[in-house]
């Protein structure tokens, strides 16, 4: 048998190729399942909703509507306003973190819904020559639609954007997002999800057991009679510094040595990095400088969170 | 999901946003804080933001903008011109040139170039 080469613009899209999306797939959702009506934020893992004008939006996480060869959905719910098609789910790829500078790229999505010329798809970038390639729209009908765009990016694109545009009022299903290199679009092929859940994490990442009381944060040491100091590794490393946010200081307490439990009154953060965070418990009294603590979450509210968006 | 900025007043005053919560409000000029180093000093690499809505959530956002790298690098800029930077080589009386150009050299240095979101 000879061997033979075939170039990408040959290959079937059912060929399983490397999706360079995070949370293609739409099953991470750390920061809930919704409905999330915010515009102008992170919703689901790794996509950003941009809401332009007065239109709405609800979106959730589905498990009823899902494509084929899917745990979970996006199921939205836009109205119109005076967005004029501008309104988004997006997913920036920046050259620093991930860096597409000069390939072909195709992007597929698969797209569910009963109103035709609602829904399309985009790539585009910045750069020499950049520009905003669409795919056509969605046709209705309500079933499940592949849309797909092909882009040429830049040799000095600091970023490519994918994003998924509404133009009239709908209710939209989003799933199975696909990112490859090449000039022929791909057939979704999911990850595993430990490798689908690592990827969110190194821009997502609850450091708190979510809805847990009595969970166990971390070691720390007392400093004083009323501070103690540990850390908090992260289980992924982040793209860049993270921003960290907890509930209020009271969902937490520290163990002390002699096992009496202190609540929590304040918090520090010292110097963050993509690695891990300090923390600073601080409580009313209580603590034995030198004596060793476990920070641990009071009730099923604490939460503390690393988010780092490139 | 963090306790983060989205408008910013002449007054120094930020408008912030929890999304986690929901809740959102005006955190005054004086309430925008420097984080504490371990020995209580002032860190100007981070700054800590509490939700004005009073339910005890607050975010520590480092200067290279963390969750939300525009709207947390302005809040920098901002908070030098206007306070002077905790570390003492910027004033407030100083030219907001050389603020923004002292944040954007701490940018550089926390996630490397590249990570300037600015204009």
């Amino acid at each position: 048998m000879s061997r033979q080469t075939v170039p990408n613009y040959d290959i079937g899209t059912d060929t399983a190729r490397l999706n360079l999306l995070t949370n293609g797939g739409f099953e991470n959702w750390q920061r809930g399942n919704g409905p999330f009506t915010v515009g102008n934020a992170y919703q689901i893992d790794r996509w950003y909703v941009g809401i332009v004008g007065t239109d709405t939006y609800s979106l959730s996480k589905d498990t009823t509507n899902m494509d084929i060869g899917s745990n979970a959905c996006a199921a939205m719910t836009f109205t119109l306003g005076s967005g004029g098609g501008g309104s988004n789910i997006q997913q920036v790829l920046k050259s620093v973190d991930e860096n597409l500078r000069g390939l072909t790229v195709s992007l597929s999505v698969r797209v569910r819904t009963a109103t035709a010329n609602a829904v399309r798809v985009s790539l585009t970038s910045d750069g020499t020559g950049a520009t905003n390639v669409y795919s056509s729209y969605h046709a209705g009908g309500g079933t499940y639609q592949t849309l797909t765009v092909t882009y040429a990016v830049p040799s000095n694109a600091t970023y490519v954007n994918i994003t998924i545009y509404f133009a009239a009022s709908c209710t939209v299903y989003l799933d199975n997002a696909m990112l490859v290199v090449g000039s022929v679009a791909a057939d979704y092929a999911p990850l595993h999800p430990a490798d689908d859940l690592a990827r969110c994490l190194r821009y997502y990442e609850p450091l708190a057991a979510t809805g847990l009381a009595n969970a166990y944060l971390a070691v720390c040491q007392a400093g004083s009679g009323t501070a103690a100091f540990g850390q908090v590794p992260f289980k992924a490393v982040k793209a860049v510094t993270p921003t960290i946010t907890i509930s209020a200081a009271g969902d937490f307490q520290v163990f002390q040595a002699n096992t009496v439990i202190q609540a929590v009154t304040a918090f520090g953060f010292p110097a963050p990095n993509i690695y891990g965070t300090g923390v600073q418990p601080s409580t009313a009294s209580g603590l034995v400088a030198g004596n060793a603590s476990v920070l641990m979450t009071a009730n099923a509210n604490a939460k503390m969170l690393a988010e780092a968006n490139p | 999901m963090s306790v983060r900025p989205t408008n910013f007043n002449p007054d120094g005053s930020l408008e912030v946003i929890y999304d986690e919560l929901g809740h959102s409000g005006t955190i005054p000029a004086a309430e925008v804080k420097w984080s504490k180093n371990i020995d209580g000093t002032d860190n100007h690499s981070f700054i800590v933001l509490v939700c004005p809505d009073g339910c005890g959530g607050s975010s520590t956002h480092p200067v290279g903008g963390g969750a939300a790298p525009v709207e947390v690098q302005q809040m920098f800029v901002n908070k030098v011109d206007h306070d002077g930077c905790a570390c003492g080589q910027v004033a407030a009386t100083d030219s907001a040139t050389l603020g923004e150009s002292h944040v954007r050299l701490q940018v550089n240095r926390m996630d490397g170039p590249g990570r300037w979101a600015l204009g």
